[in-house]
Order: structure tokens, then C-alpha cells, then sequence
């Protein structure tokens, strides 16, 4: 892409090395014994970590202007809260329509 | 940067620039939607299939590395091409390109897995089915364009310079 600084390969093997290690934090979250909702939360957030790893590091979000690394991460932490509402709101049909 | 006529400086962005990144966030509108329907349809059924018992999570994970690894050779690519090297340049492409091949291939081979598995899962076994197969799927075909455009990029010639360009 044009005007974009890319960072040296230093940051970008970090970077898959903290992924991997990531990935390796997700099968162990799965195969813990806790209860179901804290195990789905674990993972999710380990999602949103990997996520917003790659679109740091790997997409070269940290060498943009403020306005665009904004418009970039404010969905990214908008959208667990509207999903938790959508599912509560779909929850709560479910239940009144019983 | 740039200054508008009543002399304030701002930066401006190239086509490319803009149109990459209108690209990249209809890709994660297109995801988003198709995620947000597997969880409006997770909380509306009375039953849904334990991913657990039906998916081979080794081959799952492995999938996953490959992804990764796949993301890494294209960004050394990317920087290769930066330098002037775009013949190290090209090497981390076919390497991108072979890892996306991988990942296809053990997406065939799942799908194949849970198609002939012990309780066969089709596209119309139901709902987590449809889902899984449409989610996976759109990824797969994700990949394939992907593979196009990078085969394209690395057999389209030029130096180090004109690759990191169009790369």
C-alpha cells in the first residue's frame, strides 16, 4: 500500500510468535475444567487478543494516522457488546414466546 | 501531508490505500454478519451439536499454524520486496501460496472427515451444519481468491520495487 511505513521482520516474527503462542493458550483453555461461560469468555477474549494482534502488528495498523487506528479498534470493542445484547435480546424472545 | 487552501496541513491517502482499506472492512462486515447469524441461530435452537466431539481438534490447530505461518511469509515477502529483493521476495510468496494451499487441502479433508465420519454431517443435517458449512466455506473461497491474486502478484514480474507495490 502506498504511504504506509511496514515494519522490519523483527516485529512481524514477534508478532506470529505471540499468535502461536496464543493458539497454543486457546487448546489448553479448552480442555480446562472450569465452568462452560468462563471457558467461552477465555476464548473469546483470546479471539479479540488475536485479532487485534494481527490488525496491530500484522496489518500495519500501528503505522497509521490515530484517526484511522480509532476507526479501526472502536467496532472491534463495540462489537462483543452488541453481540451480548443481541443474544440476550434473542434469549428473552425465545422465553416469552414459550 | 499536504495543506488545505486555508493552510491547514493534513495527510492524504493514495487510491490504494483507501480502497484496501474499504476492502478490508466490507471483508470483516461480510465475516461479522455470517458469525452474528451462527450465534443468533446458537441462541435460538433447543439443541446444537458439541463442536468438541465432532471436529479433530489437532487438525484444527494445525490449520490454524498454517494460517498463521501463511500470514508471516507474506509479510516477509512484503519486506523482501521493501528492500530490493524480489527474487527473496518471490520465495516468501510461493511459500504463502503453498501454506494456503495446506490449509485448503486440510479443509478437504475435514469436510471429508465429517461428511463419511461415524454420524455423517451434510450441509442439510441442520442447523449447526448449515452454518458450519457456509461459515468454513465462505473462508475457503476467502483463501482461494487470495491464492489467485498472489499467484498473479508473484508471476507479474518486475523488481523488488514494482512487487512491493503491487504487493
Amino acid at each position: 500500500m502506498d504511504g504506509v511505513v511496514r515494519r522490519g521482520r523483527a516485529q512481524y516474527v514477534a508478532g506470529f510468535l505471540v499468535l502461536v503462542a496464543l493458539t497454543a493458550l486457546e487448546l489448553g483453555v479448552i480442555r480446562l475444567d472450569v465452568l462452560r461461560a468462563a471457558r467461552i469468555t477465555a476464548l473469546a477474549g483470546l479471539a479479540m487478543a488475536k485479532a487485534g494482534l494481527i490488525v496491530w502488528v500484522f496489518m500495519d495498523l500501528r503505522a497509521q494516522p490515530r484517526v484511522v487506528q480509532v476507526l479501526a479498534f472502536a467496532p472491534l470493542l463495540l462489537a462483543p457488546g452488541f453481540t451480548v445484547v443481541l443474544m440476550l435480546d434473542v434469549v428473552y424472545r425465545a422465553a416469552g414466546a414459550r | 501531508m499536504t495543506a488545505s487552501p486555508d493552510g491547514v496541513a493534513f495527510e492524504t491517502a493514495g487510491a490504494g490505500r483507501i480502497g484496501m482499506w474499504i476492502f478490508l472492512v466490507t471483508d470483516a462486515m461480510g465475516f461479522g454478519a455470517l458469525l452474528l447469524a451462527y450465534g443468533v441461530l446458537r441462541a435460538r435452537a433447543a439443541g446444537w451439536a458439541d463442536p468438541m466431539q465432532l471436529f479433530m481438534i489437532p487438525v484444527a490447530a494445525a490449520m490454524t499454524l498454517t494460517l498463521l505461518t501463511s500470514s508471516l511469509a507474506v509479510l516477509l515477502a512484503l519486506s523482501a520486496a521493501d528492500k530490493g529483493r524480489g527474487r527473496a521476495a518471490r520465495v516468501w510468496l510461493a511459500a504463502t501460496i503453498l501454506c494456503g494451499l495446506a490449509f485448503l487441502l486440510g479443509q478437504a479433508f475435514e469436510f471429508r472427515h465429517l461428511l463419511d465420519g461415524g454420524a455423517p454431517m451434510g450441509l442439510t443435517s441442520g442447523l449447526f451444519a448449515s452454518a458450519f458449512y457456509v461459515i468454513t466455506g465462505f473462508h475457503g473461497l476467502h483463501v482461494i481468491a487470495g491464492l489467485l491474486v498472489l499467484a498473479g502478484v508473484m508471476l507479474g514480474g518486475g523488481s523488488g520495487p514494482a512487487l512491493a507495490r503491487r504487493l
